[in-house]
């Protein structure tokens, strides 16, 4: 029930308050429907019903406004019966020639009820209603200033973003609580398409209005018309960020949680191992992880030629592991840097370490977009959560050395993939349930954006409590987000997959109560070298190399010499009988370890190749008692052998150097 | 005026029709029209049940020949297209009534509206359709106390008195609906368009009032009193005012019903012509279709194919033997209708129209029918002219406004019988609302 509010009176609206239809069937304090005029009204409007309901004491009434959405509406022509329709289809007759009716539609809304206002007081006062709504009643269509001051009500105290209009009325903005987001999350899940980085976009510009620090995990790219727009926001700095991970004396356990996180992690005993190796090998101020990596492989390549047993194999997995890490990061360097330098018209800096300045990434009135392209998802995902760790140690350390600051990860399904993806733990997925929980607490708001809802982690994704949902196809996604928002409706949900680009629903802790909203598009955000990729315009336009001509000119001249006849005769085994030189080669080589002791796996570890795990534990020297045709009997395929061949070449090489 | 369409001339069935045609045996086994024939048959005894197929097949054979013969069974090309273009930008109108089921205790509440619904085929403007109330009436029948009765007095038969009004009423808004824009070229109503008057004629049934006339005859309604206001001479005036327009007016009755009017008009007027096998063979077809009690409906669904109707048949619904002598001469100047059945489609039930006596209306009987087989086509199961279903769902009063009516009564009359502070007055009362003693109001308490 309402209650009585002593409030001061509400303007007159210039406009008035226009009867649209009459309630109809059984109302209740939940939902109604009414009978709607013609072309008075659509989804998404907010209307309002004027009654009565009793007061506080029963003693007399008092009377309210009962405001609703309106959820669906029903069309139908009760004078065109079914079968006229199959007949005039079946007779190519247009129904405007015949004697059937088309104009007495009737259109039946169905409205789900927000709360309710005293009449007299403010209509930012929104109470529940407790007392059905009457039926029969008109149905009021209000003007758009009361509509405003309704939705402009909100949160007493909480800073208003504006993200759009109601979808059905152009006239009426629409705020969420910036507040309520950057404390207690929130998602934007749309379909490729649906403008879900438009939506993103314009709850960035409104953060940067208010100075609150940002940061932004970007995997294409999207948000990277910002820097170049930065004009647009005097007084805010905004700087591209590419990952690079800086060693300094402290952070020196990046390299175990790399192991840990890119490849099958290592025991206990190897844990200790490369601990030591770790304590042993200090990086230099600011060295690269690449280059730490290489350091500490030489460290462990040192100690292999000085210990051997156990310890050996120990310190030969810790260089496999390093390898990996070595090579993976290796790769993602190569194709950000590729990639970064496709765009030449932005200045991309080098990410500072998260752990010893974060003040660096995080900041008033900054917005720090990391830009992660051409790194793959587990790599990332890694960049991701050391990154993200170190920042939320910092909060939750109340050492004051970051302000709080609002996270927006793109492609969230990347970064907390659901269980059901089959992906494993990845590594941010832990980091970020920590985020989300403890976020509240210390200020680490979320904003996770993504295209494939149900492909996200459902616990964490629940967590978030305000929802913008744009358009939506996919029926798992569309199933998913009904079971993970109590308070989307079944019409609602219903609206998802009809949506047009920008236009969604809004609804949480960050909205009075659920909105179809249109999302304001920022244009002059976009960045104007991103955007589609035209590939047919680029194949009508494309022109090979200036090294092309020469390539070509150099094969034609090369593939003349074919045919040119040899001066000497050719020898009888060479060339493409790769079996004769293989046997002819291990035969040379082999001698040279017949009386090795080492292990398989200990060549592996001082080789940085991998051969075969199952034969780590036998000792070269005796697969190098077998002739070439010996090992085949052994089980050995010619891939294996040949690989094997390789991996004695490179280790006699290595002790020819040693 | 419909004489701007170009007239269809009327096709012989026998010879122009150049449709397949259903052997009538072959049609009686269709199973639309078994349902029927098996509805009629089962209500006879085992041996009536036995040959009622073979007699009606007999029947239906024997009658189509002679109709056949005579030219009696015209036939409609069915062409939707064509059809309707040849009516575009003809206004068409239809005329339908609803009754509220509102029961009074103690009053006698009627109920009625009136509905018409003019549409222009082909017309694309706002224009092209207009639903209009054309009559509309909630009082008592007789209310001593206020002038606001429709009668003058009460009748014992109550349900007569309904009736009558209901009859006037359809009539009435028929004639207001022609003075509408757009003018109708065409109307057709929904049901008999002359009933049976005769039980409406003795002294005893009451004149309308003012108010009842004012409504059914705005413009004649001032002086009119005694047998003047009575329900037979006002609605042979509105039947008057209706036939001398220049509309094609005619009605359709869609329900079968028990009737064999105009199968026995049909073989008295077959028994004058060449086709005629002797007056015995015509007795002996009558005497079989009363002792098989096949009405038209049923025989004429046999007969007739998809587009054939019959030649216009003039009955009489007023037969002289009924009419009391109180509106004798009044009764006798009512119009003959000429009724034909016209068969819509292979697997639905012949529909009835009936014009009025006299000259043909201005279209033409064909064209009318043309107009009323592509209107019914239009719903093919149920086979009724759309335009009279549209206006029927229009008028027709829904269960929501005669809940309330009851409801209210029922209210009122429990507060009288409160306020009297009688228990006997008050059982009665609660008797009369509730209509039986095994109602839990009436059940057992501990003291009795």
């Amino acid at each position: 029930m309402a209650k009585k509010q002593n409030t001061t009176q509400p303007k007159p609206s210039a406009a008035a308050w226009t009867p649209i239809g009459t309630v109809v069937g059984n109302a209740s304090t939940g939902e109604f429907t009414f009978i709607l005029k013609s072309f008075k009204s659509r989804v998404g409007d907010l209307v309002a019903v004027k009654m009565k309901v009793p007061d506080e004491n029963y003693a007399g009434t008092n009377e309210i406004y009962v405001w609703g959405r309106v959820l669906g509406i029903s069309r139908y022509n009760p004078f065109f019966p079914y079968e006229a329709a199959q007949e005039l289809s079946e007779e190519g007759v247009s129904l405007q020639d015949t004697i059937l009716s088309n104009s007495r539609d009737q259109l039946e809304a169905s409205v789900i009820i927000l709360g309710c206002t005293n009449v007299g007081s403010e209509y930012k006062n929104l109470f529940p209603l407790t007392y059905p709504v009457q039926p029969a009643a008109n149905v009021l269509y209000p003007p758009a200033d009361i509509i405003k001051e309704l939705l402009a009500g909100g949160i007493p105290g909480h800073k208003p973003m504006h993200i759009g209009t109601l979808i059905a009325r152009r006239d009426v903005d629409i705020a969420i609580s910036a507040d309520r987001i950057v404390s207690r999350h929130m998602a934007i899940l749309a379909m490729t398409g649906g403008g879900k980085t438009v939506a993103a976009r314009r709850i960035i510009r409104e953060m940067i209005e208010i100075g609150y620090p940002l940061l932004i995990l970007d995997p294409h790219g999207d948000y990277l018309g910002l820097w170049e727009k930065r004009h647009l926001f005097p007084g805010t700095k905004v700087q591209l960020l590419y990952p690079h991970i800086a060693m300094t004396d402290q952070n020196r356990h990046i390299i175990e949680v790399l192991i840990g996180k890119m490849t099958e992690g290592l025991t206990e005993p190897q844990k200790d191992e490369m601990g030591t190796i770790l304590a042993e090998t200090d990086p230099d101020e600011g060295e690269s992880v690449l280059s730490y990596i290489g350091n500490l492989k030489d460290a462990i390549q040192d100690k292999i030629g000085r210990v051997d047993g156990n310890k050996r194999k120990t310190l030969s997995v810790c260089m496999r592991q390093l390898s990996i890490v070595e090579s993976r990061f290796e790769r993602m360097e190569q194709t950000n840097d590729r990639m970064r330098r496709r765009m030449k018209k932005l200045d991309f800096e080098q990410m500072k370490d998260p752990q010893g300045r974060p003040d660096a990434i995080i900041a008033p009135k900054t917005v720090s977009i990391l830009y992660l392209g051409g790194y793959d998802h587990l790599t990332q995902t890694t960049i991701a959560s050391i990154l993200l760790e170190a920042l939320y140690e910092h909060r939750a350390n109340l050492s004051n050395r970051i302000p709080p600051f609002l996270t927006l990860i793109e492609e969230a399904h990347t970064f907390i993939p659901s269980s059901r993806e089959g992906t494993g733990d990845v590594p941010s997925l832990e980091t970020l349930r920590k985020l989300i929980t403890e976020g509240r607490k210390f200020g680490t708001g979320l904003l996770l954006v993504t295209q494939r809802p149900s492909r996200v982690d459902e616990t964490i994704l629940s967590q978030c409590n305000s929802f913008l949902i744009l358009r939506l196809v996919n029926p798992r996604d569309q199933n998913f987000v009904k079971q993970i928002m109590e308070n989307l409706s079944e019409q609602d949900a219903r609206m998802l997959p009809g949506f047009g680009p920008g236009q969604g629903v809004v609804s949480g802790q960050a909205v009075r109560f659920p909105l179809l909203v249109k999302i304001k598009m920022d244009e002059d955000l976009i960045y104007s070298d991103l955007g589609d990729e035209n590939f047919m315009q680029q194949v009508s336009e494309w022109k090979p190399d200036k090294k092309a001509g020469v390539r070509s000119r150099a094969g034609a001249t090369l593939d003349n010499l074919a045919n040119v006849p040899d001066r000497r005769p050719k020898k009888p085994f060479r060339g493409a009988d790769l079996p004769k030189s293989g046997e002819e080669r291990w035969d040379a080589i082999r001698k040279k370890f017949l009386k090795d002791k080492r292990a398989l796996g200990e060549i592996e570890a001082a080789t940085g190749m991998d051969w075969d795990r199952k034969r780590r534990s036998e000792k070269i020297s005796k697969l190098a008692a077998l002739t070439w045709d010996q090992l085949g009997k052994e089980k050995i395929s010619a891939d294996k052998r040949a690989m094997l061949l390789a991996m004695l070449e490179v280790a006699a090489n290595n002790n020819n150097n040693e | 005026m419909a004489t701007a369409a170009k007239k269809e001339k009327p096709r012989k069935a026998a010879q122009g029709a150049n449709r397949k045609k259903i052997p009538v045996s072959e049609r009686l086994r269709h199973p639309h029209i078994m349902t029927e024939m098996l509805r009629i048959s089962l209500g006879q005894s085992a041996g009536a049940q036995r040959d009622f197929l073979k007699v009606l097949e007999g029947l239906a054979c024997g009658i189509r020949e002679m109709l056949d013969a005579e030219g009696w069974i015209y036939s409609v090309p069915i062409d939707h297209a064509k059809t309707w273009k040849d009516f575009a930008g003809k206004p068409i109108c239809f005329v339908d009534g609803g009754v509220a089921s509102a029961q009074g205790l103690g009053a006698e509440p009627i109920g009625v509206r009136v509905g018409s619904y003019t549409v222009i085929p082909g017309d694309t403007s706002e224009k092209r359709e207009t639903f209009r109330m054309e009559k509309q009436l909630v009082a008592e029948l007789f209310d001593s106390s206020s002038p606001d009765g429709v009668y003058e007095d009460l009748y014992e038969d109550t349900s007569k008195l309904r009736d009558a009004v209901r009859i006037s009423l359809e009539l009435a808004a028929g004639v207001s609906s022609l003075k509408q824009e757009p003018k109708p070229q065409f109307l057709f109503l929904h049901g008999a368009l002359i009933n049976p008057v005769s039980a409406y004629g003795d002294e005893s049934f009451p004149a309308f009032s003012k108010k009842g006339l004012e409504l059914l005859l705005p413009d004649d309604h001032k002086g009119r009193e005694g047998r003047d206001a009575k329900f037979v001479t006002v609605c042979l005036e509105l039947l008057n005012q209706l036939k001398h327009t220049k509309a094609n007016i005619a009605s359709v009755v869609e329900r079968a019903s028990g009737s064999q009017l105009v199968s026995m008009t049909l073989l008295d007027e077959l028994q004058r012509t060449d086709s005629s096998p002797g007056p015995q063979a015509i007795k002996e077809t009558k005497n079989k279709i009363r002792d098989f009690r096949i009405s038209d409906s049923v025989l004429f669904h046999a007969i007739l194919g998809e587009g054939e109707y019959l030649k216009p048949t003039e009955v009489d619904r007023n037969v002289d033997s009924k009419r009391p002598n109180y509106s004798r001469h009044i009764i006798a100047k009512y119009p003959y209708p000429k009724v034909t059945y016209v068969g819509v489609g292979e697997f639905s039930q012949p529909i009835r129209v009936e014009f009025f006596d006299g000259p043909e209306p201005p279209a033409g009987y064909a064209e009318c029918i043309r107009l009323l087989i592509h209107s019914s086509r239009l719903m093919p199961n149920y086979a009724f002219p759309a335009g009279l279903d549209i206006v029927d769902k229009f008028a027709k009063v829904p269960a929501w406004m005669n809940r309330p009516i009851h409801s209210s009564m029922s209210v009122q009359l429990i507060q009288q019988a409160l306020e009297t502070g009688n228990t006997r007055t008050i059982d009665a009362a609660k008797r009369m609302v509730c209509g039986t003693r095994r109602d839990w109001l009436f059940r057992p308490t501990h003291n009795g």
